[in-house]
Parts: C-alpha cells; structure tokens; sequence
C-alpha cells in the first residue's frame, strides 16, 4: 500500500518536473508584436554560428559570443515574439545578435531586457507592470540618459570605495547591459549610411550630393591623406567640402569600434581589431597595406545589404511561403565570404579549437543527456520498481541502466570536448566541477549497481544526473559568463589540475553519493519500503559505509596534494583558506564516522545519519565557501546563490530529524551493523 | 593506569577530537570572515589558547570549546597509542598503520613549520640586488649607530620576543638593555595600530605626549600587515620620543658625541646569499587578467653566479629557503613604468614533508581500500557462483 503511494508521488514528482523544464524551454511569456519581421533561414544561423570571434581572453565562435550575451541581456537562449499576423517567431542566440546588428528597427522592438526588480525602472521613469519583466529597447529609450546618469553616480560611488545596495547594482548592471546592446546597433552604421558628398562649390548648379558606400570612400584614403598633408605642410587648413566628409566617416568609426564584430590583423601577434579601428587605421595610414581591411569592410558591407534590404525584406515577407529567398542565399555567401577569409587568417590551432567548439555548441551534450538520458531513464525506473521482479520490471531496468549509461556517456563526452577546447584538464571552474561531480555520482551509482544489483543504486544513477545537469544549466543562465575562458596564471599548471581538481571534486562526488544513500535508507525504512528486510538494509550500509571510505580516500590525498600544490606557488602548505578548511571538514567527518563505528558509537541508523550530514558538509565546501566573500571569491547576485544553499542546509536538517525520529521510535528492532 | 591508557589510544576519544577539529575548523572558516584570517588563527590555532569562546554573526556565543591546537595535540597522542602502538598489527591492518604513520607524520611537519618557519618577502626591481627578506607580521626596534656622514656602523636590534613583552606591559612597559649599547631604553604604551597626532585641550593620545604630539590608538585592521605600531620609548639618558613604524625618517639620538637612529620596523632577515633581479616578464590577457608572470635571477653566493628562472608554481628552493614568485607592483602601472617583483621567502625545514607524508599516507589508504574491496568482490562472487 506504502509503495503505490510513494509510486504516485513519485510520478507527480516526474510530471512536475517535466512541466518545470518544459516552462523553462517554451517559457508563455505575454509575446510582443514585431512588425513586418521575416525570420533568419536556417542555413544563415548556422553559417554564422561558426564566424570566429574575438572576444573575452580568447577566439569563440559567433554562437558562444551570441549565447552569452543573450544570457547576460535576457537571461535565457531563447526571444519569443510574433508579428502582426499573429505568426509566432522564437529567435535564439545568433538570430537575436544578427537582428541587433543588421536590423535594429525590429530588434529595438523585442523584448531583449530583464529586469529582476521593478523598482530600478520605477525610478528612471518607465512604467511596469510585474516585479520581473522583460522590456524592449524601444521602451527603455526615454529613460535611458537618466539611467546612465544614475549608473555613473553609482559608479563613481563604487570607486570611492562605497558599498552599493542590491538594487544600485541592478541598476549599474543594467545600465551595462543597455550600452552593450547600443554598441550593437550602431556597429554596422557605416554600412548602412555609408558617406555622403556634398556638392563642391563651383560645380554645375545642377549637381547633387552623391550617396559612396564607406569602402569605396576609404579606397580614396591614400589620395584624401596626400591632400591633408599637403595643406598642413603649406600651413593651410583643410578643404572646407572635406571636413563634413571626414565627420561622416569618423562617426563610423566610433560607432563601430567596440562591438563583436572584429577583422583579423592578419599576423599571428597583431591584435584582431574592430571594423571602427579597421576604417581609422586606413585614413590614418599606419597600415602599410589598406588593401585586406578594405576588403573586409566591403564584405560586411556586402552583408548588410544582403541581409538588411528593407525593400527585399518586405518583397519577400509578401511572397515567401517557406522557400530560400534571394536575400537568404546572397546572406548567405556573404557571411561565407566574410566568415572564410577571417578563418583563413587563424592559427592552426585556433582553426582546430573553432571547429571543436562549434561542433561542441551544436551538440549540446549536456541538454541532451539530461532530456534524452536521464529523463526517460527515471521514467523508466519508475516503472521497474512498479513490478520488479517480473519481466516487465526487469526490462524497465535494463532500460534504466542503458540510458543512464548514455547520459553519463554524454556527460562524459561533453567534458572531454571542453578540456580539448581548452587545452587542460576537465574542471577549471565551478561550472566545470558540477558537470564532473554529475558524472562522477552517476558513475558512482552505477558501478555500485553492478557491485550490488539490487536496483537501488541504479534508482539513483539517473536521478541525481538529471538534478545535477539541470543545476550546471541554471548556474550557467545565472551566471552569463562565458565558461571556458582561460585560466589565471596561478591556475595554469596542467599537473596540478590533473592531480589536484579532479581528485578533491571526485571526492565530493563521494561524498554526495553518500548522503544519497543516507537518505535512500533513512526513507526506506520511514517507508517501510525495506519490508523488514535485513539484508536490504545491510545491503545499504554497505553502499554506503564504502561511499564514505571512498569520500576519505579522495578527499585526504586530494585536500594533502592541494597543500603541496599550495606550497609551490604560494609558499605554504595550509593558510585555512575557507575552501582549504572545507576540504579538511570533509576529511575530518568521514573519519569521524569511521572511527565512531569503529568504537561503537554509530550503528547501522548512526552511519546512515551521520552519512546525510556528509551532504551539508561537501556542499559548505562545495558552495558555501565560495560565497563567504573572503579572498578572491565574492561575487555579486550571491543572494539567490545562499538561499539555495541554505534551503539544503534546512531539507537536511529536516531528513535528519525524521531520521533521527524514525531511529528513537524502531531502537528496539535495530540491529548492529555487519562487520 | 591501563584504563587511562586505554582511553587515551580508544575511538572514543579518537571520535570526539575529530568532530571537535571539525567543529573549531568550521566556526574559524566563519570567523575569518568578520575578523580577518590573522586574528582569528592567533585565537583558534594557538597553544596560547586553552578553551575559545566562538562568535557567530560578530556575537559571541557562550560555549567555551578547547582550543584546536590542544585537540590537535590530543589527537596525535591518541594516534600514536591507539593507531600506531596498540593496534593489533597484521597483513589486514597494515594499510591503515601506514596511514597513520603518514598523517602522523604531517602533523609533526605542521608542528615543525609553525615553530620553525620563517616567511617574509623581498621586493627587487629589475636590476636591484638584496639579501634581506621582510618579516610580515613580526617588528622589531632596530638602533644604528651611526658615523659622521649619517650611514650605520653598527646595528642593534630589539626583536619582536621583547616588543611582545613590552606590549604586555601596557602603560607600565619594560626596560630594555643592550649589551652594545651604552644607554638603556624605557618602552611603553605599545600600540598595534595607531597614529601620531598633535594633542588638544581634549584628545590627550594614548601615549605621553612628546613635542605636544602624542600616539593616537586606532581600531585593529583586520589585514593585520596595514596595521601600524608605535610606541613611547624613554631613554636613560632623559631622551624621550615616538616610535612609530610610519614614520619616514628615524628618530635620531645625540649621546656622547654620537647619533643613533631608532626605527620601528618590521623585522628584517638576511640570506647566505645575494639574490638580483635581472629580467621580470609581465603577461596579461586582453582583459587584464594575469597569463603570466616570471622573475629571471641571478643567485650570486661568494662570488659564484647562478641563473635561475622563478615562476607561478615553479619556485626556487636553495639552501632550506624557498623563492615564490608571490606578486608585483605598482598595482595599476602604468604601461611602460617599470614594475617590480615580489618573491615570498621561506625557511622551513619541514617544507617538503607533507609530499612524504601523503605518499606514505596514500599507499596505506589505497592498499587498505584496494584490499577490502578485492575482498568484498570475492565474497560476492563466491556467493553468487553458490547460488
């Protein structure tokens, strides 16, 4: 009667967990109305999803830059809108950067900025509706020179050493965001109004001003240039009919000088430039060869006008009904010329890197283990436990084994293509270690089924792959950093990240597959799952009495390698650094525990308590930590952060009292743990 | 006497003293965070301290627990008998006998590096020469005599044993001789941190005042190198003045026709040898943040030149003292101003312990492990093959 009961709950759980993910992936915002828009074909995204990017400390393809920055602006992958037909569009990361770039009048009307707390809107004037919304450009536009006025108050604030307020910071961050995206709208404005000849006095009175693409206009550079010297030299001021000219083009530069979009200098040890440095480069003639940025800057002219035509665009949103357009294919080469000459100039290895990393993009292999892996694989095991011993059972929990198997597969894969992108070992940063901690409980659980083959470690596997990916993907959407930059130069020594990292974060793995089985035994026998069966419960004991000696093994030679690499770089081999003491805190309970048992302070209910404790502990260590703001290790929104760790501290408090309760009330049944 | 013993060798003790370790490292690691790491190791990490009372949220909660130092001690008494002397030794237990050999061992090398360990640092720019590295908590009150032209003959110094006595002493103070000094010194009113300030109808400052300035106490700061200590010193000779480790010229003393000069400083140690900096390379990424940084020297030791490259993880260890490549500065330099390198120095003859320890440690442990498991598969399989 209890296992039907914990069944449905159990399913109520799934289905609730699905519709979560499934709100997450088509989030029923209220969809605001572009008008006119025609949406990017397919073959566009993914040829552009491969431009490579300078940006941050490294090149990244288009698709990472693009994703990134829509965190950073949006807060998800995904824009959802529709136009005034009532079609629905959702645009992702490179369809929402090639909007913001070559077509801002619908781009300004998309709902591209979150805004977390009402309030920092309240105050510059814009009116809202919820506390967390998402507004467009064109809303924000009134009150933008107040919010950069309030944003720079803030920040000189900040310099002078002041704390800022929860909500200064939001408006400081947003501020950053706005002027990130402007930097974007304006970058292809030299495209777009290209440069203007006004009349020359003394020309035919029928003579207009003449509309010259900004390329052309920089192929007269040299000339231009001979034409300035000659008058500086005779102590002459410029040609009136040439400043306005010059304006022009100078505003083109400004405007694109900053901006993703960046022009190989073409030499390994140039820097890569924007396509604004590119023009003042040529007009100031410090490149003894204008010719290549030239080209460049014709290619993203050629670009914009395939893909921006307003003309085309409105021709095509008449007659296309699903058919590659003339504006689809010209983007199309375009981007392919662009793109090719760009890559061209790449290092062999950043060439590799590139090609590894848009194929890593492509696949999603995280995505994909949690919804095509684990996923069905807890659907799956659900079922097995309905029957267990039938046949029906036993094929669910072949199933079990075989997807989660491909989700650890996936995990797995995943990682090896993020340490080959970045040259060094698999974790590096706190993304990295959930991933790894992901596989490793996995990994864990299952051989620990193939020791036991009791279907309970394997209830496990796919559970906590599920939950522990789902985490890594909501770290990453919070955090909208890009997570495989390079590291530090403390941090960049191959062998101690092979040694050290992996070894410290394997044994929080440990540890976390410990409580696990804490709590599958403190439930079981709450339950009655175990149905009094002693060699069940021995059976978890010793799942998870061998988590905890594994938790000691790799967290004691790991937290003692972490001394010694302390010792070579900084000189000392403990500084109770709060992660160093949270290593040492692992270490010490787990030997507690085996040493209570050893002197007949913990039985059975006592290691299985004491293992729930464990969880707390590797995620003080894990998490806790890192958000206690000392050393190098404050971060700002840390607020969300803290609560989630604090609502584990208190789950567990919870798990630990129904223990504990359960334990005092069936004393008289217990039996002392097997030696 | 055996039931004490045994007490002392058994898990019950063992036990308590882990989830106690566990419990001090806890509330420390939450400390540090209100009251700075130094201040909350002189309180946690000290034979000073018997029992501690934690504060949680800058409150002080009323639950006195044993300073970690005495735990730690118990513990590796506790060790020793139990995990070490008693333990029934055979082929099963001897994993587990070599591990606590092994963590044995790297307490004594923490207990050797603390009592032992000498740490400072040594700022050169390129071209500079030196054989003397900083101290960065530990100060001490050196008088140079000096000759006609204002340069040192000779030194005298007052070390920190003795400033921490005079601390002791407050208002009282202590009298201090020198055997190469013909005067004795009176020091008092030991401040950690503290200013001089001219001294008003109201605020009369915290040490006598002298030329109607006086020491004005300030609140510890909690990176316990910024802190400033200064003193009221009065000499035999009727001389009074302010030392002050701010202060940017000595205070200098006329006695029988010749000077000497008092600085409070932080202590200052000397090398066997000569360390020059030849080449510093600076790396950043585009973002500013550090790629990499690498001090190109030259070890000069009686006349005998030695290059030696010293970088992030890469030190240099010569003659029991170790060179890391710590920092440089000026923090926000300037593209082409010239940037100086920053070496922590380290003299500690347990400075390589603990990799013995964990290899000693970790062949105990993954033999033990290896063991048990082996043993659970077969039993398994044996089972099974049963069934």
């Amino acid at each position: 009667m209890r296992k039907k009961y914990l069944l449905a709950l159990l399913i109520l759980l799934l289905v609730g967990l699905v519709s979560w993910a499934g709100r997450i992936v088509y989030s029923g915002k209220e969809k605001p109305v572009v008008k006119d828009y025609v949406s990017w074909s397919e073959d566009v995204i993914k040829e552009a999803s491969g431009i490579p990017v300078k940006n941050g400390d490294r090149i990244k393809p288009l698709s990472t830059y693009a994703k990134v920055l829509m965190l950073q602006l949006h807060g998800d992958h995904f824009l959802s809108f529709q136009d005034e037909d009532g079609k629905s569009y959702r645009v992702g990361p490179e369809g929402f950067l090639l909007d913001a770039l070559l077509r801002p009048q619908y781009s300004k009307e998309m709902k591209i900025f979150q805004v977390e707390n009402a309030e920092i809107l309240t105050a510059v004037g814009v009116e809202t509706k919820k506390a967390s919304d998402h507004y467009s450009y064109n809303t924000l536009s009134p009150a933008i020179p107040q919010l950069f006025k309030l944003a720079s108050e803030y920040e000189e604030e900040k310099k002078a050493g002041g704390e800022l307020e929860i909500t200064e910071s939001q408006t400081l961050s947003l501020a950053r965001n706005v002027r990130d995206y402007q930097l974007l709208l304006t970058y292809f404005n030299f495209a777009r109004a290209g440069v203007v000849l006004p009349v020359i006095p003394g020309s035919a009175p029928d003579a207009k001003p003449k509309f010259v693409p900004t390329s052309t206009f920089m192929s007269a550079a040299g000339e231009i240039h001979k034409v300035i010297s000659a008058h500086n030299k005779d102590g002459k001021e410029i040609p009136s009919h040439l400043v306005p000219i010059l304006e022009q083009v100078l505003n083109h530069a400004n405007d694109a000088k900053y901006g993703p979009v960046l022009l190989n200098n073409r030499g390994a040890d140039k820097p890569w430039r924007s396509a604004g440095d590119g023009i003042i480069s040529v007009f100031q003639a410090t490149d003894p060869d204008p010719g290549p940025t030239i080209k460049d800057i014709l290619a993203l002219e050629g670009l914009y006008n395939a893909a921006a035509d307003k003309k085309i665009i409105q021709e095509e949103k008449k007659s296309r009904f699903g058919k590659k357009t003339v504006r689809d294919v010209q983007t199309l080469s375009s981007i392919g010329t662009f793109k090719a000459d760009l890559q061209e100039n790449l290092q062999i290895q950043e060439r590799k890197d590139l090609r590894r990393e848009i194929s890593y993009n492509k696949a999603n292999w995280f995505f994909n283990a949690i919804f095509l892996c684990f996923l069905p694989a807890m659907v799956l095991v659900i079922l097995s436990w309905l029957n267990p011993t039938s046949m029906f059972g036993r094929w669910m929990g072949w199933g079990t084994a075989l997807f989660s198997t491909l989700g650890l597969l996936f995990t797995i894969i995943g990682l090896t293509q993020r340490s080959l992108i970045m040259h060094r070992p698999p974790v590096g940063n706190l993304y990295d270690t959930i991933i790894f901690i992901a596989a490793g409980v996995v990994l864990i659980a299952l051989l620990t089924e193939l020791l036991t083959r009791r279907k309970l470690a394997l209830g496990v596997a796919p559970f906590v792959g599920f939950f522990l990916l789902v985490l890594s993907w909501i770290y990453e959407r919070e955090e909208a950093v890009d997570n495989l930059e390079p590291l530090i130069a403390v941090l960049r020594s191959n062998f101690w990240l092979t040694v050290h990292v992996p070894t410290i974060t394997f044994g929080y793995a440990a540890g976390l597959a410990a409580w696990l089985f804490g709590c599958v035994y403190v439930f079981a026998r709450v339950l009655g799952l175990d149905k009094e069966d002693p060699t069940l419960r021995r059976l978890i004991s010793r799942m998870t009495y061998g988590s905890i000696c594994f938790t000691l093994l790799l967290s004691l030679i790991g937290t003692v390698l972490g001394g010694i690499w302390a010792n070579d770089s900084w000189g000392r081999f403990w500084g109770w650094d709060p992660k160093e003491n949270g290593a040492l805190m692992i270490v010490l309970w787990t030997l507690f525990i085996l040493h209570a048992r050893l002197g007949g302070i913990l039985k059975e209910w006592g290691i299985h308590l004491a293992a729930i404790v464990t969880g707390p502990i590797v995620v003080f260590s894990w998490w806790h930590t890192n958000l206690l703001g000392v050393g190098l290790h404050s971060y700002g929104f840390s607020d969300s952060k803290m609560d989630a760790v604090n609502l584990f501290y208190l789950v567990n408090l919870l798990i630990l009292a129904i223990g504990v309760m359960a334990a005092i009330l069936q004393s008289g049944k217990k039996r002392p743990l097997d030696n | 006497m055996k039931k004490f013993v045994d007490f002392l060798a058994g898990f019950k003790l063992a036990s308590t003293l882990l989830l106690l370790l566990l419990v001090l490292t806890w509330l420390a690691t939450l400390e540090q965070v209100d009251y700075g790491l130094y201040p909350t190791l002189q309180k946690y990490f000290t034979w000073k301290n018997f029992y501690v009372l934690p504060h949680i949220n800058e409150k002080t909660v009323w639950i006195p627990l044993p300073g970690a130092n005495w735990v730690a001690g118990l513990l590796f008494i506790n060790m020793f008998l139990g995990g070490l002397l008693k333990i029934r030794k055979n082929w099963r237990k001897s994993g587990i006998v070599l591990s606590h050999f092994g963590i044995l061992f790297l307490l004594v090398s923490g207990g050797v590096s603390q009592l032992w360990e000498k740490r400072g640092n040594m700022a050169l720019y390129e071209g500079e020469t030196s054989n003397f590295a900083q101290a960065y908590h530990d100060h001490s009150l050196e008088i140079s005599e000096l000759d006609e032209n204002g340069l040192p003959v000779k030194v005298s110094v007052i070390p920190m044993n003795i400033l921490a006595q005079v601390q002791k002493a407050a208002e009282e103070g202590r009298t201090v001789k020198h055997a190469d000094l013909p005067f004795s010194l009176h020091l008092s009113h030991y401040l950690k941190n503290c200013r001089p300030r001219r001294v008003g109808p109201i605020a009369a400052g915290d040490t006598p005042s002298v030329d109607g300035y006086a020491l004005f106490k300030m609140p510890n700061q909690v990176a316990d190198e910024t802190n400033l200590n200064g003193c009221y010193l009065k000499v035999s000779t009727g001389a009074e003045a302010l030392l002050f480790t701010g202060a940017f010229t000595p205070y200098v003393l006329e006695h029988e026709g010749k000077n000497y000069a008092f600085s409070l400083r932080k202590a200052i140690w000397k090398m066997p040898f000569k360390v020059t900096l030849d080449d510093f390379n600076v790396e950043f990424f585009p973002s500013r943040r550090p790629k990499k940084f690498e001090s190109y020297i030259t070890r000069n030791e009686e006349g005998a030149d030695e290059k030696v490259k010293i970088y992030m993880n890469h030190p240099m260890r010569y003659q029991g003292y170790t060179f890391f490549q710590a920092s440089w500065g000026p923090p926000e330099g300037e593209p082409d101003r010239p940037l100086y390198s920053v070496f922590e120095v380290v003299k500690n003859p347990a400075d390589q312990w603990p990799l013995y320890s964990l290899i000693i440690t970790s062949i105990g442990l993954i033999g033990h492990f290896v063991f048990s498991l082996g043993k659970y598969i077969s039993k398994e399989t044996r089972k099974a093959s049963n069934a």
